[in-house]
């Protein structure tokens, strides 16, 4: 459960690689191909850089019965093609996607010298960005974003040759995995990938934990990459209300980071409270 | 219908790897990752990042390295095949063809496959036998079936 009174865990050198904060949102019916640009427009200055991708699937807590499940592969009808805008900044680690029913704000690790902003300089942004979009949303009366989904993912990557030395090394990082809980006669995994759910507190959310091998494509590094997700829908659209949602999203996130993580790297990391 | 488009809800472009029961999906994330589904493909998808650091003329003929496209489209097909559950498929042999294409070789026993990712993305397959060809043609992203019964061909003498 959460501790609101403890201190949030944090480490000097945390292995993070890229934050995610995003809504969804019932789609905007008026908001056609051209109010793209007509918004890039709006933030052209810090964000000069464009690029179109697909859609992203709509995908919703559901705390009936049984767990969240994507759409199936279909095909539909539509009255215009979905998309996916991206803007880049300058610098190419912040970025702002959006489409008809979703708004996300990355930040992403590029070179060695990228230092992870910390939380409270990104849900400023975040904030800010997401009133520049709705205050261009009313200008053109596109309508009013009904918030259904709010959701913090952080990415973290376990280095090959830094963290651990091969794909099988998992329980150096993850607790839940240490090398006590072995059996007499399994050998080492080969390949170690994870995949578990946690409900949040009060049924507000949902927390999904992803360890998987990687290889980064730019320099084919090897690494275990560790992906926390929190999703759920905040007590209304309103941006407070939002924005509790956030901080209630990153609070399970790195509690939940430290709890699965081991003493041994949190010290690598450096954890200072 | 004029007024209508066709939208599909997940595209071939999938960007990760899925796990095996499940469909490909997209991710909002924008680290560049590739997934590894085991030790095979992972020295696949290593071997075919390091062509893009080919320089030019790498063949002394004057040759370009292999396009972005042609990378992209080596890792994707190494994702479908690893998909298709061929976990003890002997690593492919990975070189860059002239003209900016990357070509998988395997060679199991006297049978032969190569694929060959044109810059361009699509594919060619070559199928021989104690070196002589038996069959070549174009490989299609949809083909799943085409892909099984190639690698099956050529893992039959694997096992």
């Amino acid at each position: 459960m959460t501790e609101l009174k403890r201190p949030l865990p944090a480490f000097e050198n945390p292995p993070v690689i890229e934050t995610v904060l995003g809504v969804q949102f019932a789609p905007l019916e008026s908001f056609t191909i051209p109010c793209f640009g007509l918004y890039w427009q709006r933030i052209r200055g810090r964000y000069p850089v464009q690029e179109t991708q697909p859609a992203l699937t709509r995908i919703l807590e559901d705390f009936g019965t049984r767990l969240p499940v994507r759409p199936p592969l279909g095909i539909e009808l539509v009255s215009q093609p979905e998309v996916r805008c991206w803007f880049i900044d300058a610098s190419s680690t912040e970025l702002i996607q959006v489409q008809r029913d979703r708004f996300i704000r990355n930040w992403r690790k590029v070179g060695d010298g990228d230092i992870y902003p910390r939380y409270e300089r990104l849900k400023p942004q975040f904030e800010h960005d997401w009133a520049v979009f709705c205050a261009f949303l009313r200008e053109f009366e596109l309508g009013s974003p009904e918030v259904n989904q709010c959701e913090v993912t952080y990415i973290n990557h376990f280095e090959i040759g830094r963290e651990l030395d091969a794909y099988g090394e998992a329980h150096k990082v993850i607790r839940l995995l240490s090398s006590e809980a072995r059996s007499e006669f399994l050998p080492g995994p080969e390949i170690v990938r994870i995949n578990t759910t946690y409900m949040m507190a009060d049924k507000k959310g949902r927390l999904h934990v992803e360890l998987q091998p990687v290889i980064r494509r730019h320099d084919a590094r090897e690494m275990l990459q560790l992906t926390l997700t929190a999703r759920g829908r905040p007590a209304s659209s309103r941006p407070k209300d939002v924005l509790e949602w956030f901080d209630m999203g990153h609070e399970w996130i790195v509690r939940g980071f430290t709890d699965l993580t081991t003493e041994a790297m949190h010290r690598l990391w450096r954890r200072t409270s | 219908m004029s007024n209508q488009a066709v939208a599909y809800t997940s595209t071939q472009n999938a960007y990760e790897y899925p796990a095996r029961s499940e469909a490909p999906v997209l991710m909002h994330h924008w680290v560049d990752t590739v997934p590894v589904a085991s030790y095979w493909h992972r020295d696949a998808v290593k071997a075919t990042l390091q062509l893009a650091a080919l320089p030019h003329n790498w063949d002394t003929y004057g040759s370009l390295p292999p396009t972005a496209i042609a990378i992209k489209g080596a890792i994707a097909l190494l994702a479908h095949i690893a998909k298709l559950g061929f976990d003890d498929l002997p690593s492919p042999n990975v070189v860059p063809v002239p003209g900016g294409g990357v070509q998988f070789e395997w060679l199991v026993d006297t049978r032969e496959l190569e694929l060959e990712i044109r810059p361009d993305g699509s594919v060619d397959f070559l199928k021989s036998q104690a070196g002589e060809p038996i069959e070549e043609g174009q490989v299609s992203f949809g083909g799943r079936a085409q892909l099984q019964s190639l690698l099956s061909w050529l893992a039959a003498l694997a096992l």
